[in-house]
């Protein structure tokens, strides 16, 4: 298990407009991403994929198919296995978060 | 590639390099409050970077390049013809201690190659899930350098070689503002907006 780390201030945005700095709070804000909790189960991860995809059927194929990711197991037998956090993740990093 | 300590040794003969300028980073549109999120990278395996090894950040040296690595990372994930919302975001960035893994000089150093580099990460870290004593070599070389206190490393792009990616270790950032992610005003107010509570949106928008 990793450990996270905080980077305060290296990472910072910037408004274009005016050229001011928003505030390191904001930055940092991706700590409480929104829609992920370590217990995600069916209905909610199936939701996160349909959202990021636009189409349900798309969703539950995803859902149903063996990932290699997840060492070959579909993502439903993932979640069954109390992995949902990883499925999350594997969403969210195509989602560019 | 070499491995553990004589890659370890051999990162200590590469000359880190420094980068200033714009990159570019591609968030699906739905995740407006979150831009700057690292938390799929830590979650997730990528090409540089195994799950819970950094919270990493993936740039690309142009827009384009960003969209299409997010365009084939989307369609290898999902069945579907059609495509979300996405928004190009530029960033800029100040960099002191990359590695350069398209320097011919630090390919040989590490005995590896681009072609290596570039390979098939994925069914590397596939095989790897089944057994543990399998490796992806990129896996290995994000995690040395990290370790070394690499910034990042700059690598060329697998579906366009000519150009060139940056994944940087945000924890081993270590000044001020090194990554900048420059909104335009209406993004960071509705930023603002939708971070409000939905009962005082609701009577915000009815005014």
């Amino acid at each position: 298990m990793g450990k996270k780390v905080t980077t305060k201030g290296s990472i910072a945005v910037r408004n274009a407009t005016t050229g001011r700095f928003v505030g390191d709070a904001y930055a940092l804000r991706h700590e409480a991403a929104p829609a992920v909790t370590a217990t995600a189960k069916d209905t909610m991860v199936k939701g996160i994929a349909a959202r990021m995809t636009g189409s349900k059927a798309a969703a539950e194929r995803w859902y149903d198919k063996p990932n290699g990711l997840l060492g070959g197991r579909t993502p439903k037998r993932a979640v069954k296995d109390g992995d949902s956090d990883r499925v999350v993740g594997l969403l969210l990093n195509v989602a560019g978060q | 590639m070499l491995r553990d300590q004589d890659l370890d040794a051999a990162l200590r003969q590469c000359t880190p390099s420094t980068h200033a300028g714009r990159l570019y980073r591609v968030v699906q549109l739905q995740y407006l409050q979150t831009l700057t999120s690292t938390e799929g990278a830590w979650r997730a395996d990528n090409r540089y970077t195994a799950v819970e090894v950094s919270q990493a950040m993936y740039l690309a040296q142009a827009p384009d390049l960003a969209m299409l690595e997010a365009t084939r990372q989307f369609q290898r994930a999902f069945d579907t013809p059609t495509f979300p919302a996405y928004s190009i975001l530029p960033v800029d960035v100040d960099l002191r201690r990359i590695l350069d893994v398209t320097r011919d000089d630090h390919q040989d150093t590490l005995e590896t190659s681009i072609e290596e580099l570039s390979g098939d990460w994925r069914a590397a870290r596939a095989r790897q899930l089944k057994d543990p004593t399998r490796h992806v070599v990129t896996h290995d070389l994000g995690k040395a350098a990290k370790d070394a206190g690499f910034e990042g490393i700059k690598y060329s792009s697998a579906y366009d070689p000519a150009r060139w990616n940056i994944v940087l270790f945000t924890e081993n950032l270590t000044h001020e503002r090194q990554v900048v992610f420059d909104l335009p005003d209406a993004v960071i107010q509705a930023q603002a907006a939708l971070s409000m509570p939905k009962k005082k949106r609701g009577a915000r928008t009815k005014k």
